[in-house]
């Protein structure tokens, strides 16, 4: 029996000793990466009053940021979901740039990205377990998309430039689904979450 | 069926020890426990992560000064996560929305003075409460798609508890402890507005040693 507290004790000694050493974040892997990779970001102007906003024009060409033998076969569908969910705002659309309220502009870029799979390692499960899987050594590759959209005021400038007062990055993986509805989903959802703009 | 063989494993470690306690006084005695602990966000907490988490650990160390008090550390590391699919962060002048994985680790470390509610070695069940102060670290993560933003910082945080410890023979007994655990507001907050704190509640069980 006195072993066997000396072997409690021991124990908790160890774990003392342990502990600073071990200690760090634990993290349950997901497995969210490329698969589900839609994401939308909506950023606003705090400072910015959207309720003054009657006006709108909207650039009817979508920009290639960077690689421009990026397709424009989706390129019409982008300019009418902004339009109207613009009109849905109450909102009118004009043509002539600095007489309307704000001035909205699109743009589209893709990046590649190549994973390297190489080498083993550990995971920890929920439950504290931990796993550890061999060297595979495979890479794989993937492209996301990003459809940018900016909205500035010709009226608000800063130097010489027009900060942006409502923007939205809207990123997904390209080559995956029906890119079509993605877009419109995700520019409606764009939209849907910023009520500020009511 | 982990946590339950968990459990078993508790009481079937806990039964090798049964028999009864015999001296008097607990002055100059001392307690080490391991637990199994469990979290469970409360408040703004709650509000990033409401699931409970099942996965933690905790080390708590005493030595009575008085028969009825005890000081000494405790140690304690939870962690909870949950997945959104259809996940919204709200940040400071915007929002995120998309599949997204959010994570809190929690890692507590205090000073700790205990009251326990009777005096004798011979009582078999010796329920107490327990102030705790010390320090904290929170690992805060979300990740959108394969995007990780990390919020990670040091607080002073606070511990109150209560529990009890039912000795089951030879200085061993079982431990079963809440505690509410506050961490004060420290860094940048990872969603809107200006306050960093945290708050969860743990359930520890376990096994201690008393001599």
């Amino acid at each position: 029996m006195k072993k066997l507290k000396k072997f409690l004790i021991g124990t908790m000694l160890i774990y003392i000793a342990a502990f600073p050493i071990v200690i760090s974040s634990c993290y349950y892997d997901y497995g969210l990466d490329t698969d589900n990779y839609d994401v939308v970001a909506t950023f606003y102007d705090k400072d910015y009053n959207f309720q003054n906003v009657h006006t709108y024009y909207l650039s009817d060409s979508v920009v290639k940021i960077g690689d421009q033998s990026i397709t424009s076969q989706y390129d019409n569908q982008i300019i009418q979901n902004l339009e109207t969910n613009l009109n849905n705002l109450g909102w009118t659309r004009t043509y002539d740039r600095l007489a309307a309220d704000v001035n909205v502009r699109s743009g589209v870029t893709t990046s590649t990205y190549v994973v390297y799979d190489g080498g083993s390692g550990c995971y920890w499960d929920y439950w504290g377990y931990s796993w550890c899987y061999p060297d595979y050594g495979y890479s794989y590759t993937y492209t996301t998309g990003t459809i940018a959209i900016l909205m500035t005021d010709p009226d608000v400038t800063t130097g010489g430039s027009l900060p942006a007062q409502w923007n939205a990055l809207l990123n997904g993986l390209t080559g995956t689904g029906n890119a079509g509805s993605r877009i419109t989903t995700a520019i409606n959802k764009a939209f849907a979450q910023s009520p500020y703009l009511r | 069926m982990n946590k339950i063989k968990l459990i078993l494993g508790i009481f079937i470690l806990s039964s090798l020890f049964l028999s009864s306690a015999n001296s008097q006084t607990r002055q100059g005695d001392y307690i080490a426990s391991i637990e199994w602990s469990t979290a469970l966000n409360v408040g703004r907490a709650s509000d990033y992560i409401s699931e409970f988490g099942w996965s933690g650990g905790a080390l708590t160390f005493k030595k009575f000064v008085q028969n009825n008090v005890a000081v000494g550390l405790n140690f304690n590391y939870n962690i909870i996560s949950k997945e959104d699919l259809d996940g919204v962060t709200e940040l400071q002048n915007g929002t995120v929305s998309g599949p997204q994985a959010r994570y809190l680790n929690y890692a507590p470390i205090y000073a700790n003075l205990g009251y326990y509610f009777n005096k004798s070695k011979r009582e078999k069940f010796i329920p107490y409460i327990q102030a705790n102060v010390g320090t904290s670290y929170v690992w805060q993560r979300l990740q959108i798609g394969a995007n990780e933003v990390d919020n990670d910082n040091w607080h002073f945080a606070l511990g109150p508890e209560a529990g009890f410890i039912y000795k089951t023979g030879n200085g061993v007994g079982i431990t079963f402890n809440a505690k509410y655990n506050y961490a004060f507001s420290s860094g940048e907050p990872l969603g809107t507005g200006d306050d960093n704190s945290y708050s969860f509640l743990n359930f520890n069980l376990g096994l201690s040693y008393i001599r």
